[in-house]
């Protein structure tokens, strides 16, 4: 049992180093990383070119909101904001929206109305 | 015995030793680890959990198997679920902000200490309330794949036909066809089942780890102190694994009548809309591919009248639903989406709208003829 509790010990020091630069690497990796981007299909609920998009989505039966925003920075001008202000979205409406998380939550870079086959 | 004689009595034999799937059962030919993963799948479906282990923090029952239980693990239950919608048409509004389209019945004592209430809100912007019973999940993992085109082929929206009966195929909130639920709102299997964990059990999963909000409000501090996902990937995939695998239940063998209200009930209609046997397409699991199964069903939304009307959900209006599978009728005592029907007879008066016609032909038939078509269906 001594000599196990002996190796273990042993392992630990010979690779702490190892994973210590591992973590310090991954850190590193994701401060130079752009945002995660997130892709979301559902249908609309509520728009606004300024206030931004009420999306259903969810799983089965477990539905969930999801509000998406424009860039400030990009209203009225180019951009995701322009995405937003182009589109003639109605309640009801499926779409696909790719969007980032910023600091006042999700923020669109793309969004585009997805055909639903009548009936 | 003639070479031929021996290929007749062999073929004989082998119809002879159909294997009879009883309600419960999984499907035949499964490989020993699939037969291990359902059997290792039903102890997940059976597990009854508690606030400590994720119950909640609102809640229609505690494990799957409180109310899919009769006659055996996935089966009905008599439990009856509220659910609520807003219809404002064309458009039909889930509710999300106002907690969803299924009001739970329950609360975990955390949540009843910190809000006072028992029950989920009814949502006050909702039009209509509607009561969902539990059905009988056998036989999922088969309806799970009947391909698109299947379905689409039973589709007639504009009756071309002029049979008084325009099927059209439910859709999911991102446009896919429906299979699931009474309104054909969920297209897979998988996302039924791993919507149903965290919206029946308030069990939150890795496909869908946000609890419900209360009414639209976050939830209070500390009332659901498990970290989510609640459940692991490897447990919900057992689960899941144990419905899929579930069989249909084989039809009792008929007798004279049966076999008579076997034909009665495609000459009067109903088989228009409850199509006996479909077929899956491909899969992974041998078991399941390219098999003819009894399903009773088209998958497809049927409009079925004022009367029976309550909410909208996804394309779905009030009174479209999807023709319910009728899969072990043997073991139900009650019918009908929300179980007003205590006879199958009650069950056929009251469809209306696209199953009015069948009901009507139903209605002027001799006693005789009526009591084939019910001895025909107590025997799927």
């Amino acid at each position: 049992m001594h000599s196990t509790n002996r190796a273990v010990a042993f392992a630990a020091i010979l690779l702490s180093p190892i994973v210590t630069h591992a973590a310090a690497d991954r850190h590193s990796q994701d401060a130079a990383q752009p945002a995660a981007s997130y892709t979301f299909q559902g249908t609309v609920r509520a728009y606004s070119p300024k206030t931004g998009l009420d999306l259903i989505t969810g799983v089965g039966m477990a539905l969930r909101l999801v509000h998406v925003t424009a860039a400030p920075a990009a209203h009225g001008g180019g951009g995701a904001a322009a995405s937003l202000a182009g589109l003639d979205l109605k309640a009801g409406d499926v779409v696909r929206v790719e969007c980032h998380r910023a600091e006042e939550g999700l923020v669109a870079d793309r969004i585009e109305r997805v055909e639903v086959p009548k009936p | 015995m003639t070479p031929q004689r021996v290929a007749v009595v062999f073929l004989f034999s082998l119809v002879g030793c159909a294997k009879v799937v009883k309600p419960g059962d999984p499907v035949p030919g499964l490989t020993r680890e699939q037969r291990d993963r359902f059997a290792r799948g039903k102890v997940v479906f059976d597990s009854a959990f508690t606030p400590a282990a994720g119950l909640g923090p609102l809640f229609n029952a505690t494990g799957c198997g409180e109310c899919h239980e009769d006659p055996a693990a996935g089966g009905r239950g008599d439990e009856i679920e509220i659910h609520a919608t807003a219809f404002h048409a064309p458009t039909c509004d889930p509710l999300v902000q106002e907690g969803g389209p299924v009001v739970q019945q329950h609360t975990t004592p955390a949540l009843k200490q910190a809000l006072g209430i028992d029950s989920e809100p009814f949502p006050p912007s909702a039009t209509a309330r509607a009561h969902r019973t539990s059905p009988v999940v056998f036989g999922r993992g088969l309806l799970d794949l009947v391909s698109d085109s299947v379905i689409l082929s039973y589709a007639d929206p504009d009756d071309r036909n002029h049979d008084g009966i325009r099927g059209r195929p439910g859709r999911s909130l991102d446009g896919r066809i429906g299979r699931f639920g009474r309104k054909a709102f969920v297209p897979s299997l998988h996302e039924f089942n791993a919507g149903a964990f965290p919206t029946e059990t308030g069990v939150t999963d890795p496909e869908q780890p946000t609890e419900e909000n209360v009414g639209g409000q976050p939830l209070p501090p500390g009332v659901d102190p498990v970290a989510d996902p609640e459940i692991t990937q490897d447990a919900l995939d057992l689960a899941d694994d144990f419905v899929r695998f579930l069989g249909a239940p084989t039809p009792v063998k008929l007798g004279k009548d049966g076999r008579r209200g076997r034909e009665l009930f495609s000459q009067i209609g109903c088989a228009s809309c409850h199509i006996p046997t479909l077929r899956t397409g491909g899969s992974p699991v041998r078991a399941l591919a390219h098999r003819d199964f009894p399903a009773y069903t088209d998958l497809l939304l049927h409009d079925m009248g004022p009367d029976l009307a309550d909410i909208c959900l996804g394309v779905a209006t009030p009174s479209d639903f999807r023709t319910e599978p009728l899969l072990d009728l043997r073991d139900a005592k009650r019918f009908l989406h929300d179980g007003q029907a205590t006879t199958l007879e009650q069950a056929i008066d009251l469809h209306g709208g696209e199953g009015s016609g069948a009901r009507d032909r139903f209605k002027v038939l001799s006693a005789a003829d009526r009591s084939a078509i019910i001895a025909f269906l107590k025997a799927l």
